[in-house]
């Protein structure tokens, strides 16, 4: 069995509340009640250790910069102006 | 002499000397000459009395308040049943008096008792020794009719260390030995009055090693047999029931024990080859060992061997101190290419007697099943920047044992990775998902929810 950290989207770090068992993508709160829980419990009691959370990649869109920006308005100017 | 009466009527009856007589207009005819005749002041028949017409009816007609209209049953001369319709209780007024009862009387002819009493004026019955109908024990095993798989729907498995129908695991050390489903068939409806019920079909002539064990079992929550007190002097016996066949002739074994696994109760039942049997085992309350008997962790588990090690045998019907699933010498249905066990309407009780199966409505058994494991679809979109997350709650059917591990069976997210799952408490949690870019991020799941034993 391996585990692996969860990344809290919310809180922009790794989850404190949960793990996340790779074999299933099942993630499993830290509740002691959780028969799972105890399961992973006893995992690390063997030595073992989760992988690492990955924070999720997010594809930013591409910037323009501003003096293509500024150059784009004045030849829309120009057009205009020329439309008169 | 007869002095007959003078200016008789016609079918005037007239009794002298034990002779009735009949006046038919003309003259006195003798009726039923030679023929005993009880006198009007009554006497003893030594025939049936059949009153044949349109409304046949005995009157007992007391002549006044404070006597009693009785029947009686008697061997010989001695009364043994009493019957009053409308006893010596003065009639008072209010509709009072005149009860009726049914006396019960000994050998000796003396009333014992009055078994049933009816009160004139307010119907009241008092039956002080009725004998209720046996009360249904409660069963505290889930699914025990195998109506419930959320996970399968019928469907067969072969994977081990997993739950098959609701509540029901199989577990083995040895993979790729048998299929194990929740089945269906008019055959053990007609034996059983079931029409579910859990298989499981070896899939090779496997010897189990000391070591191994297959079996299906039901780990019980503590809450749902704190009456046992097992472990204490005041341990109450119960009653496991249930309808077993199999393919192989032979003795099988199961057992109950404990949540340390160190008291078990193997226990042995015989089945012929593909005959429904009902099987009925009685425990006495074990008062040793240590058990869970409150609160919402496992205390024992109810096991059925399909072939498990010597390691797991012990004899059977006795408390032994150990992990154990069967008895000495119990058929193995791994042993055999293609054997096929069956069980299905277990029950598990207090008490010495096994009761009927408590039929419950479907919605009730769900939710039973639903503390445990559930599945819920949960869906959402909103408009989101690139690198901003969404959230979408989601509710459980049913207030699960224990905060939940919660699994995605099926994605039609567009977020950038698979969304997170996250339990708030054991009756909602919450699905997250990133946006990759600029766009109506959208999350669709179908969420498992487990909190097993």
């Amino acid at each position: 069995m391996i585990y692996t950290q969860v990344w809290d989207h919310m809180q922009g770090q790794v989850s404190d509340t949960m793990i996340q068992r790779d074999e299933d993508g099942a993630f499993i709160p830290f509740d002691e009640a959780n028969a799972d829980y105890v399961e992973y419990l006893w995992w690390l009691d063997d030595g073992n250790e989760p992988n690492p959370a990955t924070p999720p990649a997010v594809t930013l869109p591409e910037t323009v910069p501003v003096e293509d920006r500024v150059a784009d308005l004045e030849t829309r100017v120009d057009q205009l102006e020329g439309g008169q | 002499m007869i002095d007959f009466p003078a200016s008789p009527t016609l079918g005037q009856q007239f009794t002298a000397a034990g002779v009735t007589w009949v006046w038919d207009g003309t003259k006195w005819t003798a009726s039923g000459l030679g023929v005993a005749y009880l006198p009007l002041a009554g006497g003893t028949l030594t025939g049936d009395l059949n009153l044949a017409y349109a409304n046949p009816s005995i009157e007992l007609s007391k002549v006044a308040s404070g006597g009693g209209n009785y029947l009686y049953g008697r061997t010989g001369s001695i009364a043994r049943w009493i019957m009053a319709l409308g006893d010596s209780v003065a009639e008072s007024g209010s509709n009072a008096g005149s009860n009726f009862f049914i006396y019960n009387v000994g050998d000796g002819g003396a009333a014992i008792g009055i078994p049933l009493a009816i009160n004139r004026a307010s119907g009241q019955v008092s039956i002080p020794n009725l004998v209720s109908p046996q009360a249904i024990g409660d069963n505290r095993i889930i699914n025990g009719d195998f109506r419930i798989d959320q996970r399968n729907n019928g469907a067969a498995g072969t994977a081990t260390q997993t739950y098959t129908a609701d509540r029901w695991f199989y577990g083995a050390n040895q993979t790729a030995k048998g299929t194990w489903q929740r089945n269906t068939g008019p055959a053990a409806l007609a034996a059983t009055g079931f029409p579910y019920f859990l298989q499981f079909t070896s899939s090779s002539a496997y010897a189990p090693l000391a070591g191994d064990f297959f079996m299906y079992y039901q780990p019980i929550e503590a809450d749902m047999v704190s009456d046992f007190n097992w472990g204490s002097a005041n341990a109450q016996p119960v009653t496991v029931s249930f309808w077993a066949s199999a393919s192989v002739a032979g003795i099988y074994g199961g057992s109950l024990k404990n949540s340390t696994q160190t008291r078990s109760y193997p226990f042995s039942f015989t089945l012929a080859a593909n005959t429904w049997t009902k099987i009925t085992v009685t425990i006495p309350g074990d008062t040793a060992g240590t058990w869970v008997m409150n609160g919402a962790a496992v205390s024992m588990f109810l096991s059925f061997d399909l072939g498990s090690g010597a390691n797991f045998r012990a004899p059977a019907n006795a408390w032994a101190a150990g992990n154990y699933v069967s008895v000495n010498g119990a058929v193995s249905v791994v042993a055999t290419n293609a054997a096929a066990f069956y069980v299905t309407g277990v029950k598990l009780e207090t008490g010495n007697v096994a009761t009927p199966f408590n039929r419950q409505t479907l919605a009730k058994s769900l939710a039973d099943c639903q503390r445990y494991y559930s599945t819920i679809a949960v869906v959402g979109q909103n408009y989101q920047l690139a690198g901003g997350s969404n959230i979408v709650s989601g509710f459980l059917p049913v207030a699960m044992r224990a905060t939940p591990t919660l699994a995605i069976l099926q994605n039609s997210s567009n977020s950038t990775a698979t969304p997170t799952l996250s339990a708030n408490s054991i009756g909602s949690f919450y699905a997250t998902g990133t946006a990759a870019a600029n766009q109506q991020l959208t999350i669709n799941v179908l969420v498992s929810a487990s909190a097993e034993l």
